[in-house]
């Protein structure tokens, strides 16, 4: 049992009773044994739903559950042969460490010196050998973390289940603790199913994620191409900060532009399959933003103030003119390095490179970008 | 590499040993277990409580005296239109407004100002003494209670009389004078029941963050505003809960007044309760009693229901999707 | 009293007037406040001391005898109470009643509850506000179909009959308490359980009631209050075997000769294992008092 399992996700729909939206709807994903994997989403999403379903806390209204290409829908949390690490660690506090961690083992009768090596080995692992004899009440919040992660390891499940497992530790032991997933990952050779609003440490951690929002996913892939080719406009927004900006902007000859005084003016990326006038929406990251040539077309705007975040500069800008070609933001973004100094009120003209532009539809779908399509075409498949 | 969905086809089914359907049946079969649980108390509960109020239903509609051989007779309404046509139950329900009001209002006064006054004292030691000493007279049976009373009550030689007169104030027929009597009652659930609110009001003032208190500070809200525009306020599903609880304890109260006065003198205590007792084990109609005693059970009833509806309009419980 | 002066109003203040400033500000009131505070709660316990007070007096029954403070206090009344008046049997009456209803209660609303406030079965929470309107359904009007139905099925003054009757009251209200206490219990430990191969039972008797100790100590001991204090029900429907103490009490006054020294010596035997327990348990007591409204 101890093998690290792929686990694949077919057509999951969760409708709770009375509810008019379902919380899931056709979800399909596949997880490779091994894998870190993220499903990274606003609160509300349903990933908390999808995680509960794959633990088999919910049943799902439609699909299929498979782990280790056994159909596990029917089954028990028990016998799924997975761990569950939970946001409040939901450590017992009834029993000491000890007794916490071997519950499992115990319960299901396993010989008391086999017990007593793997609890060895686990408390080595964690390097909490100390903490055995103390009741959860007594130990500080990492600490507590430690103890849940060895009460999964323990058992040698093939799956771990991580429900925003480091959202209740301060910012450094959450650090220090992401450090200490990513190394146990890589030493066990486990599977992880790792439940994250925080987009960093998805980023970070994972060798594979899923943008999850209203109940479907949005986009699978790694973190890398999700971050380059988001599928559509949600992706493009969630992942990456600051936020990318997008512009509603129209083809004219060989380049996009936002109709206004002054025009805002943008080039047009090669091979975009757009006809002449046709309306897209232009998502740029802030990095990608620079100064325009002299004389060069461009979007002419006014720094309205400076974030200096050390390693770079954040310029908040606003249009000169007309502002109705910004799509749900009040302001345009660019990211300079940190020796690049402007301040309020000094007038630019921004422009990019074409390859770094990337096009959406108007109902969000990216166009153009093949990986991105393909992204969508499985994740939407359902 | 992007992970994306097999097709779902080429997954092997589970293996035959474990039987998927099968398991899936004992999973589900697991997910019956609450209501397994459940589903004893509340076939016993039907039986202890819905059982007998079917019974009462039926009896009201019957004449039906226990010592006559007679058998019951059926009557449909009739113990009802005369029941609301006699002047007792007319009497009974005035008393049982003026025995609930007058202890209520008392009790949650008191209640409330005793619990604002320990608030303030929290950081002085003999706070829990405090609390646990208020909290033994909820301990006292009623009917002891109401013994203890009436002991204290007694006109000749009672302790309360004679330490009136130490300060030069005749004695009182405390249960004995027909305007007095029936506040004299209610002074004993005061003193039973007012720890009650005492306490719950006290709790809830300590589940109040003190911030609140601080702001309301700052804005230079004194004692009577932060009560009036924090504590209140704040605290308004509570008070209501227990306002509530209250009111039903009272209007069914009965030891109390059948072991001082047994509704008198005359009808100066002849409660809805005591009606029904003198109904039904004094003169034996049970059919009469049993109509009474539906309309007090309607009576509660709407209490009950607007209780339900101020809990459930606070969501009792909630639950991450 | 104005409440609005804050430390650093006060510029000329010693720390004494800093200190009464700070306190004043956090809402809270001096020392002084004890004593008046002590008299309120001494006054509030008159009843319950001049009651032991009297069952101390050699002839504290004798009518028109004035209330006296000073006396040399005996034993009499007690030992005459369980001597020659037998309330020894009351007693093991009320016991036995009073504990055979809190053992079923807790025992079926240890599941009940369980049940309520752990799982997501269709209507729980209208099935936990409809267990909890029957605690409130008063006994005056359901003695009388109790009392026709035991003398009809012949269980009046029996054990079963009885412990039957008081299960109407006493199940709602150890569910009601017991429920608010395992709410309080995050549902992810059952879910850990759950993953680390535990049942309902095992997540139950495990883990929830050992985590809710106190909460079942509460809940406990005032089921079993409830059904110690009874009286109506028992008056009613025993008559002689099965009389408690509570009914033994109530039947000795007499519109006459009233013996108000074995009276209020019967008061204290029914109320000072009550105390003493509450006494033991007083954090515990305060908090489930006010928990049982709140929920």
């Amino acid at each position: 049992m101890d093998e690290a399992a792929g686990i694949v996700l077919d057509g999951i729909s969760k409708t709770y009773p009375g509810a008019r939206q379902p919380a899931l709807d056709g979800v399909s994903l596949g997880i490779e044994p091994g894998a870190f994997f993220s499903i990274l989403g606003p609160s509300g999403c349903g990933k908390t739903t999808l995680l509960r379903i794959l633990a088999g806390f919910e049943y799902p209204t439609a699909g299929r559950v498979i782990i280790g290409g056994r159909d596990v829908t029917g089954l028990r949390p028990r016998d799924r042969g997975i761990a569950m690490v939970f946001q409040d660690y939901a450590l017992y506090p009834h029993m000491t460490v000890e007794r916490n961690i071997t519950f499992n083992l115990r319960n299901k009768g396993v010989a008391k010196a086999e017990i007593a090596e793997r609890l060895a080995t686990t408390a080595g692992i964690l390097r909490i050998e100390r903490l055995l004899d103390k009741k959860p009440r007594h130990l500080s919040g990492g600490e507590r973390q430690r103890v849940a992660l060895g009460r999964a390891l323990i058992r040698k499940p093939r799956v771990f289940l991580m429900d925003e497992p480091l959202s209740n530790l301060d910012l450094k032991l959450r650090e220090a603790m992401r450090l200490e997933l990513g190394r146990l990952h890589q030493e066990l050779g486990i599977t992880i199913v790792y439940v994250t609003h925080d987009q960093s440490e998805a980023m970070t951690l994972s060798s594979a994620l899923a943008i999850m929002n209203g109940g479907r996913v949005q986009q699978t892939g790694e973190p890398a191409g999700v971050y380059a080719d988001p599928a559509n406009i949600f992706v493009a927004r969630f992942i990456g900060s600051p936020s990318m900006n997008v512009f509603n902007m129209g083809r004219h000859g060989a380049s996009l532009r936002a109709v206004g005084e002054p025009a805002a003016v943008l080039p047009l990326p090669p091979g975009a399959a757009i006809g002449e006038g046709q309306e897209v929406l232009v998502g740029i990251r802030a990095h990608h933003l620079s100064l325009a040539a002299p004389g060069e077309a461009g979007i002419p705007v006014e720094v309205t103030f400076t974030e200096h975040l050390g390693r770079s500069n954040i310029l908040v800008c606003r249009p000169v003119g007309d502002a109705g070609y910004l799509v749900d933001q009040d302001a345009i973004q660019v990211e300079t390095d940190a020796e690049t100094r402007f301040s309020a009120g000094d007038r630019l003209v921004l422009t990019a490179r074409p390859e770094a532009l990337r096009l959406f539809a108007a109902d969000g779908r990216a166009i153009g970008a093949e990986a991105g399509m393909m992204a969508t075409a499985a994740a939407g498949g359902a | 590499m992007t992970t994306t969905a097999r097709e779902p086809e080429r997954v092997p089914a589970a293996p035959a040993d474990s039987g998927g359907a099968a398991t899936g049946a004992v999973y589900r079969g697991e997910r019956l277990v609450p209501a397994l649980m459940l589903a004893p108390v509340v076939l016993l509960l039907l039986a202890v409580v819905i059982g007998p109020i079917v019974f009462l239903i039926d009896t009201s509609l019957y004449r039906q005296n226990l010592f006559q051989v007679t058998p019951p007779r059926f009557v449909g309404v009739e113990n009802y239109t005369y029941l609301f046509d006699t002047s007792r139950f007319t009497t009974s329900l005035l008393r049982s407004a003026v025995f609930t009001g007058t202890a209520l209002a008392a009790e949650f006064v008191i209640g409330f100002a005793l619990a604002a006054w320990v608030y303030r004292l929290r950081h002085l030691p003999g706070m829990a003494l405090v609390r646990t000493a208020l909290t033994t007279p909820i301990l006292v049976a009623p009917i002891v209670a109401a013994v203890m009373w009436r002991f204290m009550y007694q006109p000749d030689f009672g302790v309360i009389n004679h330490l009136l007169s130490l300060v030069g104030i005749p004695a009182i027929g405390w249960l004995s004078n027909t305007s007095i009597a029936i506040f004299s009652i209610a002074a004993i659930d005061v003193w039973q029941w007012t720890p009650f609110v005492f306490l719950i009001v006290l709790a809830g003032m300590h589940s109040v963050p003190e911030e609140y208190y601080e702001a309301a500070e700052l804005d230079g809200a004194g004692f009577w505003r932060q009560t009036l525009f924090v504590t209140i306020p704040l605290l308004r599903r509570i008070l209501v809960i227990v306002l509530l609880l209250r009111l039903i304890d009272l209007l069914r109260a009965f030891e109390v007044i059948v072991a001082t006065t047994q509704g008198g003198p005359g009808d100066a205590s002849y409660t809805l309760p005591v009606l029904i007792w003198e109904t039904a084990f004094v003169s034996f109609e049970m059919g009469d009693a049993a109509a009474a005693s539906v309309v007090l059970l309607v009576l509660v009833a709407i209490i009950i229901t607007t209780l339900v509806r101020v809990v459930a309009r606070s969501g009792v419980t909630g639950r991450q999707g | 009293m104005t409440a609005t002066v804050s430390p650093t109003d006060s510029p000329a203040g010693t720390p004494a007037d800093a200190r009464k400033a700070a306190r004043i500000a956090a809402g809270r009131a001096g020392p002084a406040w004890l004593l008046p505070l002590g008299v309120v709660v001494l006054a509030w316990l008159f009843p319950i001391l001049w009651t032991a007070l009297t069952s101390l007096k050699p002839e504290g029954g004798l009518t028109g005898l004035t209330p006296s403070f000073v006396f040399t206090p005996t034993l009499d009344n007690y030992i005459e109470l369980f001597t020659e008046r037998d309330y020894g049997r009351y007693l093991l009456n009320s016991l036995l009643i009073a504990g055979g209803a809190t053992l079923v209660s807790m025992v079926l609303a240890c599941f009940a509850a369980y049940a309520l406030s752990r799982s997501d079965i269709a209507g729980r929470e209208q099935i936990g506000m409809w267990i909890l309107s029957l605690r409130m359904l008063p006994p005056i009007s359901t003695v009388v179909p109790f009392y026709l139905i035991l003398s009809g099925g012949g269980l009046l003054d029996s054990y079963v009959g009885l412990v039957g009757v008081y299960l109407s009251f006493s199940l709602p209200f150890a569910i009601w308490m017991l429920q608010g206490f395992f709410a309080e219990v995050p549902r992810s430990i059952d879910e850990a359980a759950q993953a680390d191969g535990a049942g309902h039972l095992t997540i139950l008797f495990r883990f929830i009631v050992p985590m809710t100790k106190s909460g079942l100590a509460v809940t406990t001991i005032f089921t079993f209050v409830f059904a110690w204090n009874e009286f109506l029900y028992a008056f009613l429907l025993t008559k002689d075997r099965w009389v408690t103490l509570p009914v033994r009490l109530g039947s000795t006054i007499t519109p006459f000769q009233t013996d108000w020294g074995f009276l209020t010596a019967g008061a204290i035997v029914s109320f000072l294992p009550l105390v003493l327990v509450v006494f033991l348990l007083q954090r515990e007591m305060a908090r489930g008092v006010s928990l049982g409204a709140m929920r």
